[in-house]
């Protein structure tokens, strides 16, 4: 995927690999796409002309070493691919080339969702209010999946509080390893050991769950892509992460109606009114961004050491600072609220 | 040394190019995200050219007032190693 030139040709051999008794198979079109920050994208329209048989599928791949913004794996993402396709509308796993021998890195081909941005669906609207029982059904529905129906790749925190625990001490190791003293990551890190919710059972969070990552389908169906920082932990944090991205880049659905939210995502998990509220909704807001201001505060630092020379890496600095006035924001919010005699 | 224009104008000026310039001829997606995101460094590094040592000097006065009566040796290490480094301005100095 490095050499787009290549790619048809790779792409063809690869597939032909992949179903011998297809028949010959002709890749028609290869489209590098815009759009993934993390991984390289490609669309490829693919004939098998003995079958009459056609297909549209996007390739997943990983880019050079060096332009690398964070690790992740396609195997595993390939395995909480097919774990979830049927519960949660995704783009369904086709093949996997794990090691890279056939596409030159390694990389998936999904299908093709031919499916609106929910980004540019919702800029398009005045009210988009109509999109908070979707999007809880979507969450909730790769939410409720059993552990034992989840990849034996993902870990399994022994418990609730241990993950929690690690959580939080998450925010600390990153102030440890920062190239500079940054004290108000200790001081959030202070603040959610401080608030702690009520615990909640386990299950698989997406780890990237933001309207960057979803697709509007032409049934009202909530399509969800790049499952690459999956893992097992709080449901919550998905949805606090939704709010904290969305303060950024809205507009945020789930704080249109905050209690409209929580009532259906309770309704479709069993969660109970303590164990999700807006309040709750706003610990996670602050708890869930801790792995992404870990990588960005690392390339930022491996950008000031000289070890990498990605815009992406100093634009991310712009995001912490953002992120730093909302946590203080949020968090003084439900202090003064939790301080405040009940009317 | 030249004071005028100011590095902070410098970096304005060119990041209003780059906007009004040279962002409507892009064609390709990847480059066109690649230059807005290049407008928003520089309008941000602008900014810190004209305060950031300024900032850090401010800083570095009021951890000094708020940690200078603590009784605690590692403190006082950490304050004298501090003191002892001076008030040198040049931005390697000013950022330890």
């Amino acid at each position: 995927m490095h050499d787009p030139a290549e790619m048809p040709a790779r792409l063809a051999a690869f597939l032909a690999l992949q179903e011998p008794d297809a028949g010959p198979v002709e890749v028609v079109s290869y489209e590098v796409m815009t759009g993934g920050y993390s991984r390289l994208l490609a669309r490829a329209e693919v004939v098998w002309p003995q079958q009459d048989r056609r297909a549209t599928y996007v390739l997943r791949g990983d880019p050079p070493a060096d332009r690398a913004y964070i690790v992740t794996d396609r195997t595993r993402e390939w395995e909480v691919l097919r774990a979830v396709v049927g519960r949660v509308a995704v783009s369904a796993p086709r093949y996997l080339d794990p090691t890279g021998e056939h596409l030159g890195t390694p990389a998936l081909v999904i299908d093709h969702v031919p499916a609106a941005s929910l980004l540019g669906y919702m800029a398009g609207r005045d009210d988009n209010r109509d999109l908070i029982g979707p999007l809880a059904e979507a969450a909730a529905a790769f939410h409720t999946l059993r552990l034992d129906q989840l990849p034996a790749a993902l870990d399994r925190p022994a418990s609730w509080q241990e993950y929690l625990n690690d959580r939080i001490d998450e925010w600390r190791r990153t102030a440890r390893d920062h190239i500079e003293s940054l004290p108000i990551l200790r001081y959030v890190a202070a603040w959610l050991d401080a608030h702690r919710p009520p615990p909640v059972a386990l299950g698989l969070i997406h780890g990237d769950f933001q309207s960057a990552n979803l697709l509007r389908a032409d049934d009202g169906r909530i399509v969800v892509l790049d499952w690459e920082l999956a893992q097992i932990g709080d449901p919550r944090e998905d949805l606090g992460y939704f709010r904290a991205v969305a303060q950024a880049a809205g507009p945020d659905v789930i704080g249109l109606d905050d209690e409209a939210f929580c009532a259906r995502y309770r309704q479709l998990t069993g969660m109970t009114v303590e164990q999700l509220n807006p309040s709750v909704l706003a610990y996670f807001l602050v708890l869930g961004v801790v792995g992404t201001v870990r990588r960005m505060l690392e390339g930022g630092a491996a950008f000031a050491r000289g070890d990498n020379h990605l815009l992406s890496s100093v634009f991310g600095q712009n995001s912490i600072l953002f992120g730093q006035s909302m946590w203080l924001a949020f968090t003084e919010q439900l202090d003064a609220s939790a301080a405040a005699p009940e009317v | 040394m030249f004071t005028r224009p100011t590095t902070d104008q410098i970096l304005r000026a060119v990041a209003d190019d780059l906007a009004t310039v040279v962002l409507p001829d892009l064609t390709g997606e990847p480059v066109k995200v690649a230059v807005q995101m290049m407008i928003q460094l520089l309008a941000g590094c602008a900014v810190r050219a004209a305060h950031e040592t300024a900032w850090m000097a401010e800083e570095g006065a009021a951890i000094e007032a708020a940690v200078g009566g603590l009784d605690d040796p590692a403190t006082r290490t950490a304050l004298a190693a501090y003191r002892a480094a001076g008030t040198d301005l040049h931005l390697e100095a000013a950022a330890r």
